[in-house]
């Protein structure tokens, strides 16, 4: 940052022309007005209706404002059931029965912007402030890999002690991280990034480091909520931030995930948003649409009064409700829930047909390393409902029939943007995601798992294993000579085949 | 054989950017042995999609790498073709064509 202030660096994230060449006749894509009256138009839909869109949902076609409104204000608790048996379905058509695992590893919490419900906002006098050296970050990353975790989320906060260059830093330190396992060796195969909002010129950075994903919320897509939550800094500005996702797609990054913070403003609005979202992206780009949807709900923040106080807190019911539909809304996206959430909660919500979760999680400041499991209020940007170990949660989703994966296939083989969208709304890549489910799930038992977890598990893949072998799709094709090929070295010890 | 060598030496010598280029090889590479052919840079773990098999992709069961300047590429092919493939005798010339797009 050579000698520039904080304040000035601040000042200058912004690149108005780098919001500027996407709008159209000066607009963005989030009409506030289009919003409501979908919203007013489409309250108590009839049965037939909703049945129909369903149907639409579950032939993988992405649903429109209308439609995705009407699910949003149904009320008949049968056909809430009806919606969220779908949602299942949807996810299994496209991702089949597993669930892609990771963590998130904290880099840093300085930050130059005063959002009224994170703990980590600059005014927060409580929060100790900390930014992990290279060294500290692969020593995290070395904890997580002996957890036997593959697949992170690295989260700084907006300083210019984390800039761009920092991040490709951290992403360097982290893949170069090996540590042994009872088999083979272990390593992070994809780092996925959730960060503020860059330019197009430092995306690029973190395109040549080996992104993985890069993800980033919009926290709500209601602008006087959002100029009322984010008064100062870069974050103030509404369509710096709606356009991120533009600007990494620009860079070169084609993973690109959105969220929207449930709690800040009314939830079925903050649907709308992201399915607008959605919409745009593959308006924009070819058809690609958002990677994943992350939809955390606002929990309680240290010093952080919103977080206990707002209007808008969404019920656990609710909460069940805009993931169905966000899932029957777009249904070729991945759809994450994180250890935000109570376990019995997340259960049940991994059921309506999300795709990924986190596991073993921390979210304070080296707190892998450093091993400490209290969850620190002073050093967290929130609180976590749920810090089980990994062993449990595989296990615990290995009893639902759910198989964990720790496949990061895809970008390693080219499999992202518009070829892994082709992939998954035809259901192509399901298969892929089954075969690479069961060999890193082979891995993962065999280097990591209790004894418990062992046993059950050796139930499911054999299971999974049968499914394979009579698919129709497997059937006269060379990828399953060549998995129970892979699948015979895993089980000697080779490490990170994949398909 | 020689023909085909020529014609894949001549590939970068001829009008679009690298990704043409890349588009062009993977189909000559695949008519040539019958695989399905993926070229892409690689930069760290990430394998990023350049030309080739595209929506019909069908997986890896062979990677090869090579370096063209400072860029880093890879080779996806599906199946592996075995020994059939000459990949002493393409890398040079792979190097080669993704190095003149270098600037």
């Amino acid at each position: 940052m050579g000698k520039m202030s904080v304040k000035d660096w601040a000042d200058n994230v912004v690149k108005e022309e780098e919001i500027d060449r996407y709008l159209e006749n000066g607009k963005d894509f989030i009409d506030h007005d289009a919003i409501e009256r979908h919203l007013d138009n489409n309250k108590k839909p009839d049965k037939i209706k909703v049945r129909d869109i369903i149907q639409k949902s579950l032939s993988i076609e992405r649903l429109d404002p209308d439609e995705t409104a009407a699910l949003l204000h149904v009320e008949d608790p049968e056909l809430w059931q009806e919606m969220a048996a779908a949602g299942l379905e949807v996810k299994r058509k496209v991702y089949d029965n597993r669930i892609v695992i990771f963590a998130p590893l904290y880099c840093s919490n300085l930050c130059v912007n005063n959002c009224l419900y994170c703990g980590f906002r600059k005014d927060n006098t409580h929060e100790i402030r900390r930014v992990l050296t290279p060294d500290e970050v692969r020593m995290e990353a070395e904890s997580l890999v002996k957890m036997g975790h593959k697949r992170l989320i690295v989260v700084y906060g907006e300083h210019p002690s984390s800039d761009a260059d920092y991040m490709a830093e951290t992403i360097k330190a982290i893949y170069e991280v090996r540590e042994k396992t009872r088999k083979g060796t272990g390593t992070i195969r994809r780092v996925n990034i959730n960060a503020a909002p860059l330019s197009v010129d430092d995306f690029k950075k973190l395109w040549k480091a080996g992104i993985g994903t890069y993800q980033v919320f919009q926290e709500t897509y209601h602008r006087p909520t959002y100029k009322k939550m984010h008064p100062v800094g870069p974050k103030s500005d509404y369509r710096w931030r709606l356009y991120t996702h533009h600007r990494a797609m620009e860079a070169g990054i084609d993973d690109v995930a959105i969220g929207a913070l449930f709690g800040l403003y009314h939830w079925r609005y903050d649907v709308m948003g992201l399915l607008y979202h959605a919409m745009e992206l593959e308006k924009r780009f070819d058809g690609i649409g958002p990677h994943t949807v992350s939809f955390p709900r606002l929990m309680p923040a240290d010093n952080a009064p919103y977080s206990e106080h707002t209007d808008h807190l969404v019920s656990d019911e609710e909460f069940k409700k805009l993931v169905t539909v966000l899932r029957l809304a777009i249904p070729y996206t991945g759809m994450i829930v994180t250890a935000r959430e109570k376990p019995d909660l997340r259960k049940e919500v991994i059921k309506l047909g999300c795709t990924q979760t986190d596991a073993s999680t921390r979210i304070g400041l080296g707190a892998y390393s450093e091993q400490y499991d209290r969850q620190d209020k002073e050093r967290q940007q929130f609180v976590l409902g749920d810090t089980r170990e990994l062993d449990d949660v595989v296990r615990e989703l290995a009893q639902m029939g759910m198989i964990s994966s720790f496949c990061t296939a895809g970008y390693r083989c080219g499999r992202t943007g518009d070829k892994i969208m082709g992939l998954l709304k035809c259901g192509t890549e399901g298969k892929f995601c089954k075969l690479n489910a069961v060999l890193t799930f082979r891995e993962w038992l065999d280097d990591f798992s209790s004894p418990e977890t062992q046993k059950i598990g050796e139930e499911l893949i054999r299971k999974e294993i049968g499914e394979i072998r009579k698919d129709a799709f497997f059937r006269n094709n060379p990828l399953l000579k060549e998995f129970e090929d892979y699948y015979q070295r895993v089980s000697e010890g080779e490490r990170d085949l994949f398909l | 054989m020689t023909s085909f060598y020529k014609k894949l030496e001549g590939l970068s010598h001829g009008s679009g950017n690298e990704t043409d280029y890349a588009e062009k090889v993977a189909e000559l590479l695949s008519d040539k042995f019958g695989v399905s052919v993926t070229l892409c840079e690689i930069f760290s773990k990430r394998w990023s999609f350049l030309g080739g098999a595209g929506l019909s992709h069908a997986g890896a069961a062979r990677r090869e790498v090579f370096d063209a300047g400072s860029r880093c590429y890879g080779l996806l092919l599906y199946p592996d073709p075995g020994n059939s493939f000459p990949w002493v005798r393409l890398k040079p010339l792979l190097i080669k064509g993704f190095s003149s797009f270098l600037a």
